[in-house]
């Protein structure tokens, strides 16, 4: 079913289309929250919740992208939920793999002040636009959907050494650009 | 929050705000066709058209009738689960949802839960590499089995269930219970969820992803538990299946009263509540349930009492309660001092006052854990130290691991009477020797005056 059906069903309040969500989109929910979350139950849970979110949320909301919009749906419940139970079980902490972007700023490196976020969101845009088409799908992979390299190496068909070799390099030239940009200071 | 914390935090936000058009661009190009991941035994719309209509229901009702709600609420979870899996779908998720969210088994036979939120690495010919990611981030260490190096960056430290006990890993290898490529079978997993979970900056090598928890029977988990279970010499009562009892309630667990584990659930805020129960008024000043554990059935305390729990039970059940609401009120209302006169109140959950160095902390782990074949445990471990004077520590030893009973634990000592609030004790610890309070006081290791100046934490 197309998206725009999908968005049609979810206007009219439809049913169905939750089910053509599941049909459509549920595996990449199921290998978003899979990157967040390791027990099955956990992510069938998620998935239970994404479908939840989605009805709460369309309409009012009508996105425009839906694959993009129901992957950060299901990001989004995937990470409370796995913050939720590390809070009780780990003293609330948790780390994904895109924290390894904080050695970027690891050498005694700063962020110039509270209000730098966006803009440095808008800086990492600019660098994302800049990459070849597969240097992006392997940083987004990366950083948004918190991919393991084996999963990039799956999903791009690189081998595991350039995938490693790309990301290297891309964290040094992103933290190039955020320094240059004044982001980090 | 530390500098570091802050730092992080932007950065963080900052890829979380990455456009969504390069998202959906990825996602639209993702390789899923041979993406498996167990799909649900009940179709998902169902479930959500259950919580759909069971939501809109208590939302309705909730904006209009708090105390309906709160009525509805146990109407709604409140019937004696008999077999939960025979359970119609709706009366799943309304349990479900009365737990916080976490999910009953669907198949008994099939599927079971690893207390005190282990995962397994797999299935060596009856041997279970099994790894726990609860403990302390104290745990930091290494360990060489086969000529592979497992590194605990994050207290998760692999033991072996094998008939019907647990050993260390390198044990398992040196009975040759595992051969050296089952080790390395291991040692690529443990690489790859190692990554996820790093303390530090994340380096290294990513390599296959590790296998979700897999099924074990409910015997099977029943085995690995009771193997737990006689591991640890503190270990007062039924263990809690953990995994469970989840999302952002607290739990206490009150005792195993005529072969049935009581648990005390609250959501923490809430309006006071009372209920009659047989001849008993149950009180608390937020929001709570008593909830009977019955062979892994659950109940409602007030189902129970009209089925499986006795007076007398229900009257044990009720000191045990009140116990407990006393030492919430004193910790909460009326204790504003370090003591109040002669009694001492010790409150394990907090932060000791006495920071140990890591050789410190290294010496009194590596005495409590003496047996070699436990040694693998003391990645696990960490102290909290109440007081330190003359080469004696008074400390108590956190595994993660174990929920002690909690009822109100008095000790008397030097004319003090310390006051615990569940089943964790307090040892003194000198020249690598561990006493009670009382034997280190009878004994002289420690003096009155040492048993005095025990700080009580609630304030620190």
């Amino acid at each position: 079913m197309k998206d725009n059906k999908i968005l049609e069903l979810f206007f009219a309040r439809d049913e169905k289309a939750l089910e053509a969500v599941s049909e459509k989109y549920g595996k990449l929910c199921r290998f978003v929250a899979s990157n967040f979350l390791c027990m099955r139950e956990d992510r069938e849970e998620c998935f239970n919740d994404t479908l939840l979110a989605l009805w709460n949320s369309i309409p009012p909301e009508k996105p425009e992208n839906l694959p993009a919009y129901i992957s950060a749906t299901a990001r989004n419940q995937a990470v409370n939920r796995s913050r939720a139970a590390n809070a009780w079980k780990r003293g609330g902490q948790v780390q994904f793999v895109n924290e390894e972007c904080l050695s970027l700023i690891a050498d005694g490196k700063t962020l110039a002040d509270d209000y730098e976020s966006a803009l440095a969101a808008r800086i990492l845009n600019g660098f994302i636009e800049d990459l070849g088409e597969g240097e992006r799908k392997v940083f987004v992979l990366r950083y948004w959907f918190d991919a393991s390299i084996l999963q990039i190496v799956k999903q791009t068909g690189f081998s595991e050494s350039k995938v490693k070799s790309m990301l290297a390099r891309q964290r040094r030239r992103l933290a190039q650009k955020l320094e240059k940009e004044g982001i980090i200071v | 929050m530390t500098d570091r914390d802050i730092k992080n935090a932007r950065i963080l936000e900052a890829f979380s705000l990455i456009d969504e058009k390069y998202i959906g661009e990825v996602a639209s190009s993702l390789k899923l066709d041979d993406y498996s991941d167990e799909p649900p035994k009940a179709s998902p719309w169902k479930s959500l058209r259950s919580l759909l209509a069971l939501a809109a229901c208590v939302m309705l009702l909730g904006a209009l009738f708090p105390v309906a709600m709160q009525l509805i609420n146990n109407f709604a979870v409140g019937t004696t689960v008999t077999d939960p899996y025979s359970l119609s779908q709706a009366e799943l998720d309304a349990i479900n949802e009365a737990w916080g969210g976490s999910g009953f088994a669907e198949t008994p036979d099939e599927v079971g839960y690893l207390e005190g939120y282990r995962f397994i690495y797999g299935k060596y010919d009856g041997a279970i590499p099994l790894g726990s990611r609860s403990l302390s981030s104290s745990g930091y260490g290494e360990e060489s089995v086969a000529g592979y190096v497992f590194e605990y960056t994050t207290a998760c430290i692999i033991a072996v269930y094998y008939d019907g006990e647990i050993i260390p890993l390198y044990t398992a290898h040196a009975r040759g219970i595992l051969s050296d490529e089952q080790i390395e079978d291991i040692w690529r997993k443990h690489q790859n969820y190692d990554e996820k979970y790093r303390d530090d900056y994340i380096y290294g090598d990513y390599l296959d992803p590790i296998e979700d928890l897999e099924l074990l029977t409910k015997s099977g988990v029943a085995e690995i538990n009771a193997a737990w279970a006689a591991l640890h010499p503190d270990f007062d009562g039924a263990l809690i299946n953990t995994d469970k009892l989840n999302r952002g309630m607290n739990y206490r667990y009150l005792g195993t009263i005529d072969g049935k584990v009581i648990i005390w659930r609250s959501e923490g805020e809430g309006v006071a509540v009372t209920q009659r129960i047989g001849l008993f008024e149950f009180s608390h000043s937020s929001s709570f349930d008593i909830i009977v554990c019955d062979s892994d059935e659950f109940y409602y305390l007030d189902k129970a009492y009209a089925q499986i729990v006795t007076d007398v039970s229900l009257a044990m059940i009720y000191a045990r309660n009140e116990e407990y609401e006393k030492y919430f009120a004193l910790h909460n209302d009326l204790i504003e001092e370090p003591y109040l006169g002669e009694l001492k109140i010790v409150e394990p959950r907090e932060a000791s006052p006495f920071k140990l160095t890591y050789e410190e902390q290294y010496e009194i782990i590596s005495s409590y854990i003496k047996d070699d074949d436990e040694s693998y445990l003391k990645y696990s471990y960490s102290v909290r130290c109440y007081m330190k004077a003359d080469g004696a520590y008074a400390v108590m030893l956190d595994s993660g691991r174990w929920l002690y009973t909690q009822a109100l634990r008095h000790v008397d000592v030097a004319g003090y009477t310390f006051l615990f609030p569940d089943g964790q004790r307090m040892y003194i610890y000198k020249d690598g020797e561990f006493y009670t309070l009382l034997e280190a006081y009878q004994n002289g290791v420690v003096s009155r005056d040492y048993i005095a100046s025990i700080i009580w934490s609630k304030s620190k």
